[in-house]
């Protein structure tokens, strides 16, 4: 019960911290403007005689890369703080020493992070609503592509957080978080590159591009939150390991 | 010492977490946990697809599907969704070659298939095979000579396509399906509105072969021939081909026969006489009428054209639902009642399929359509509109076969016109499943195509920039301004 409200105060103090930085906004700004920015080219584009056959919001929410490609820049941007700052500005020690366990800390700020990449998500639910002004709305594959993009970001988020612990420097946790990210999206690429066999069923398996694809089609990819989960709680172990063997240190 | 343990124990604790990972997902793997959310069920197998998978499976086949589809393609990602769900069946295995990446493999099994197309997905089972193109999967829009746009993608097909290949391979033996000619037919092969080529490429994608024959000159109906469809004949069929009728029927036939109500015909009265003489001694009465129906008539169409519900419980229309199918000079049929039930044929079994409705009539004098109204000389209604009916023969060892005929009063549903012909998607279902069923393949009957969501947007200059500023300027601007106040409260709040 204790570490319930241990966690729940940390969750707060996390997410206040985060609201209280002017980088949460220009993050937000940047966010909604990329995702304006295509969402525009894509209304743009079905407006054409010879446009193919798709939806606006299933080409928003995973029919194009782009949204994977921002995605993999945001969340690091997000993570990047959690512990790298507590870390070289030494209030890490504070929370260690106020017997708030690691767990507890690294739960915490995984939670803090991931809800703040859910937040920025949030003014993007407008733009269905805008939609359905013009057009008929399916929203089985609207919610199944947000539960995609979301899970994604949060599994994301774990291995920003995990590569956070590792470092006192922000920039070297966000640009380590960038690159490993793009090593999941560049094996996952395997299904396109590799003929056959079983390194090609891995690849398919793993590529969270065309994951992202079937979510925004109308398919719940079970698999592929199965996959998410694993990832997640891999990262969130390893971290929790480290920042146990910091505190041994 | 003890750093050295941890150490141990970390290494170790790692390679369990990430066996634990990849055991994880390798069990997920093999299962197929992918749920279809969309409103109209555009990734899920239908049940006829399962039944299908079950039925091979059953006979302890296996299916090998090769999709040889350039990736570029859009009917890859499609074909690839829909097979995820084939492929946790035992019945398939699904195998995707790529022609860039690895062009020998692919090279070979199109060798040993002997096969030279491309973008094609190939089905083998045993020493069966067949391929469908790439552009088969998908129905496309009409597309006017003058007109510069692309033809579009209108309906999906992939169900039906890849469970037909599944079933054809799957069988012993090829299906064939016969057109009679020589009777003035609508033609299977005619692509204008009156023809019926709609219908006879959805034969062909269902893998039934389709060959013509020509009664008058042919000394019996092949034996290969799994249905003979004898669509709308305007012309007198001679007792010749009358005989070959029966002896086809006698050893077990399936004829589907298509007839319009006679009002182009003259004199009316003794067109298709032998045939229709030939079914009354079964008991079966093909009237010389038109059904009008005055509460059912189709808005914008002359009274001869209405839509009339599916009856009954055949495997044929129990999975129709209460769609109404659209019939046009249709003419009515009578089957044996209760009354005459004992005058007609021993071992004969009957069963109405689509009727229309009580306020019905058939109108018996076609010279003054005109002024039609319902009068005592009429047929009755509610008038059966489609019927089928079998009978049991025993050749002269005592085996025993069995005939079955489906008699449809109306060719114009599966002609090519638009609104009331094949296109009309119960019309089309209630054709394909007839079709499967007389051969023989019931499961497969009438899957449907899926419906893209197919939106081209059609929004003026200043609804775009309507929107465009929306997302564009409003939307940041607002999170800009809730940062501005957060920021000022927060100063205002540590200054204090």
């Amino acid at each position: 019960m204790r570490a319930l409200q241990q966690l729940n105060a940390m969750i707060l103090r996390e997410l206040r911290s985060y609201f209280l930085s002017p980088m949460f906004y220009i993050i937000s700004i940047a966010f909604l403007l990329m995702n304006g920015l295509i969402f525009s080219v894509i209304i743009s584009a079905l407006q054409q005689p010879d446009a193919p056959h798709g939806a606006v919001m299933k080409s928003f929410l995973g029919g194009n890369e782009f949204v994977l490609y921002y995605i993999m820049f945001v969340v690091p941007i997000i993570t990047m703080r959690t512990f790298s700052e507590e870390i070289s500005t030494g209030t890490i020690e504070l929370l260690t020493t106020v017997s708030i366990s690691e767990k507890t800390i690294v739960l915490a700020k995984y939670i803090s992070a991931s809800l703040i990449y859910i937040i920025l998500w949030i003014p993007t639910l407008l733009y269905p609503i805008i939609l359905s002004n013009y057009t008929h709305i399916d929203i089985g594959p609207i919610v199944t592509g947000y539960i995609g993009l979301l899970t994604l970001g949060c599994m994301f988020t774990a291995i920003g957080v995990f590569f956070s612990v590792w470092t006192r420097n922000q920039v070297i946790a966000a640009i380590t978080t960038i690159m490993v990210l793009f090593g999941i999206f560049g094996a996952g690429m395997g299904e396109y590159t590799m003929a056959s066999g079983t390194m090609r069923e891995v690849a398919i398996y793993i590529n969270i591009w065309s994951q992202l694809e079937n979510f925004s089609q109308g398919i719940l990819d079970v698999n592929a939150l199965i996959y998410y989960a694993s990832v997640a709680m891999l990262f969130l172990w390893a971290a929790l390991q480290r920042a146990e063997a910091k505190r041994w240190k | 010492m003890i750093s050295k343990r941890y150490n141990i124990l970390l290494w170790l604790a790692i390679v369990l977490a990430l066996l634990s990972l990849v055991l994880i997902n390798c069990n997920a793997a093999y299962h197929n946990w992918r749920f279809d959310f969309t409103s109209d069920s555009y990734f899920s197998l239908s049940p006829k697809t399962k039944d299908v998978l079950k039925a091979v499976k059953h006979k302890g086949l296996k299916v090998k599907i090769y999709v040889l589809l350039d990736r570029l393609n859009a009917a890859y990602a499609d074909t690839k969704i829909l097979l995820q769900r084939y492929n946790v069946s035992d019945a398939v295995d699904v195998i995707y070659m790529d022609q860039d990446r690895d062009p020998a493999g692919t090279k070979a099994i199109l060798d040993r298939l002997k096969i030279k197309e491309n973008n094609i997905i190939v089905f083998e089972c045993g020493q069966h095979q067949r391929f469908v193109k790439s552009t088969g999967l998908y129905e496309w829009s009409k597309r006017s000579p003058l007109d510069k746009n692309p033809a579009k993608v209108i309906g999906f097909r992939g169900e039906e396509v890849i469970t037909s290949g599944i079933m054809s391979v799957s069988e012993d033996t090829p299906k064939f399906a016969y057109a009679v000619i020589g009777h003035d037919e609508r033609s299977l092969s005619n692509t204008g509105v009156d023809g019926c080529s709609k219908f006879a490429q959805a034969i062909l994608r269902a893998n039934i072969g389709i060959k013509t024959i020509a009664t008058l000159n042919a000394p019996k109906i092949p034996e290969d021939c799994n249905l003979l469809i004898i669509n709308r004949p305007r012309s007198i069929f001679k007792p010749h081909e009358i005989k070959l009728l029966d002896m086809y029927l006698k050893r077990g036939g399936r004829l589907l026969l298509l007839m319009d109500a006679p009002i182009e015909i003259r004199p009316y009265q003794s067109a298709n006489i032998n045939l229709k003489n030939y079914f009354k001694k079964w008991g079966v009465t093909i009237n010389n009428d038109l059904v009008i129906d005055s509460t059912q008539n189709l808005a914008g169409f002359g009274a001869g054209t209405l839509s009339a519900k599916v009856f009954g419980l055949h495997s044929v229309v129990k999975r129709m639902g209460n769609t109404p199918l659209i019939f046009s000079n249709a003419r009515s049929i009578d089957l044996p009642t209760d009354k005459t039930a004992g005058k007609v044929q021993k071992d004969m079994d009957w069963t109405p399929l689509v009727r229309s409705s009580q306020d019905s009539w058939g109108e018996q004098d076609l010279s003054k359509l005109t002024s039609i109204s319902k009068d005592a000389k009429d047929v009755q209604g509610p008038c059966n509109l489609a019927v089928s009916f079998s009978r049991l023969f025993k050749d002269a060892k005592g085996k025993a076969t069995i005939a079955r005929v489906f008699i449809i009063g109306s060719s114009v549903l599966a002609s090519n016109r638009n609104a009331i012909g094949f296109e009309h998607s119960s019309n089309y279902d209630f054709l394909m499943n007839t079709v499967n069923y007389l051969t023989g393949r019931e499961e497969v009957s009438g899957i449907g195509p899926r419906r893209p969501e197919n939106v081209r947007l059609n929004l003026s200059r200043s609804q775009l920039k309507v929107i465009f500023i929306l997302v564009m300027l409003i939307m940041p601007l607002l999170i800009a301004l809730i940062g501005l106040i957060v920021w000022y409260f927060h100063r205002s709040k540590r200054f204090r």
